[in-house]
């Protein structure tokens, strides 16, 4: 979808405040917000692209005012009360007064982490149908995304460029955000020049897609 | 902003709710960041670097499939699923950023700092990347050099080899290591 999320190219950012020796984490919450998401995610509460698209729903005014641990707050806040986890009025009341967390620990659900940890969750899955694409086509990205999520970022849309590496099929972010199956697709690096989508620099951009994002480049291009 | 004790409430609440449902344990948020604060990070990354400097037929592999090649070492997993490297070189400087979040090469890199996940870093890296490498991070390229930004949209997960300082052709695999900064395996810096 549109969203604030989608920073690709955006004018008016200033500078990048770099500093090499930052915390992970600037507050203890941030900690914490980090640590439930990848719990809840463990344990299945939601797929890594709702999380992702309840991220990008917040208004904008939300989202730029927010900080990035604050966002990931929002989308944990989103997605267990509108899967039902939670009530949100449940939620509400125990927000004003929290009091102490009472239960037990769960030894067994670290360990369930801990293989997650280590062999992953991939999204790859075998296809049958070959890849419509090979190294050096050019295609286009499409101009208009599907609504709901979408991982194809707006500053190459209606671009061409060419495939510089076919990659494995991954489930598609754009249904399976949704609920809508997972309608895996092979992927693609495309590279754009930085002339064509700016009208200025010299670099490449290398983006990374999925199938269904890209065309034959049409006529005359 | 939103107040940190608000924040701070809501943040407690759902931990509150999650525990005492029984969903998580009171041990399982804790336990959790204390993997990627003490046991994930560019420490990994280093490793795998300092190894492709040293054993070439490693890099090749590495460059062809960094997948396979980390788990080599015994590296990879959630987060890295599947790994790309791409190879610093006196032609080519690449430079690996997530425009639409912030994806990243958790299992050789840990999770990112607060400049990578920054509106800033995603919103110029791509259209201006000269100007941010000089004026931002002290990496002035010459104008001879392509470069080539990775913009992490899909599952792949990036880092660079970045090129081997001069000088160090004596020194063994683990001195090697302990100069690479994970900002050189991001590419916004060079040793």
């Amino acid at each position: 979808m549109d969203g604030p999320h989608d920073l690709g190219g955006v004018p008016g950012f200033g500078p990048v405040r770099f500093s090499p020796d930052d915390p992970l984490f600037g507050a203890d919450w941030e900690r914490k917000v980090f640590g439930l998401t990848m719990a809840a995610s463990t344990i299945g509460l939601f797929n890594r692209d709702e999380n992702r698209h309840a991220r990008e729903r917040m208004s904008p005014e939300a989202y730029r005012s927010s900080g990035y641990f604050e966002q990931w707050l929002v989308a944990l806040e989103t997605n267990l009360t509108e899967l039902g986890v939670l009530d949100a009025d449940v939620l509400r009341d125990r927000v004003s007064d929290p009091g102490e967390i009472r239960g037990k620990p769960r030894p067994e659900l670290f360990e369930l982490f801990q293989d997650t940890l280590e062999f992953g969750a991939s999204l790859d899955r075998t296809v049958a149908a070959p890849p419509l694409f090979e190294v050096g086509s050019r295609v286009r990205a499409v101009s208009v995304v599907r609504p709901g999520h979408t991982r194809l970022p707006a500053y190459v849309r209606g671009h061409v460029g060419v495939v510089r590496r076919v990659d494995p099929a991954f489930v598609l972010p754009d249904t399976n955000a949704h609920h809508d199956g997972e309608n895996p697709e092979h992927t693609y690096s495309v590279g754009f020049s930085a002339l064509d989508l700016w009208g200025k620099g010299d670099h490449e951009v290398r983006v990374d897609v999925w199938e269904s994002y890209l065309e034959e480049p049409g006529e005359g291009s | 902003m939103t107040d940190e004790a608000e924040l701070r409430a809501r943040v407690k609440a759902l931990e509150a709710l999650l525990v005492e449902r029984g969903l998580i344990g009171t041990d399982t948020v804790d336990r959790i960041v204390e993997v990627y604060e003490s046991e994930i990070g560019p420490l990994l990354g280093a490793r795998v670097v300092a190894h492709a400097w040293t054993n070439p037929d490693f890099k090749q592999r590495l460059l062809a499939d960094a997948t396979a090649a980390c788990w080599e070492l015994d590296i990879g997993g959630l987060q890295g699923e599947k790994l790309v490297a791409v190879e610093n070189t006196p032609e080519v400087h690449n430079v690996v950023v997530c425009t639409l979040c912030s994806c990243y090469p958790w299992p050789v890199l840990g999770i990112p700092p607060n400049w990578y996940k920054s509106p800033e870093y995603r919103a110029r890296m791509v259209a201006e990347p000269r100007v941010v490498l000089a004026e931002d991070f002290g990496v002035v390229l010459g104008e001879d050099v392509e470069i080539r930004v990775q913009d992490s949209s899909a599952e792949m997960r990036y880092f660079t080899v970045p090129q081997r300082p001069a000088g160090t052709e004596d020194w063994d695999e683990e001195r090697l290591a302990g100069i690479v900064t994970r900002e050189s395996m991001v590419g916004v810096a060079v040793l």
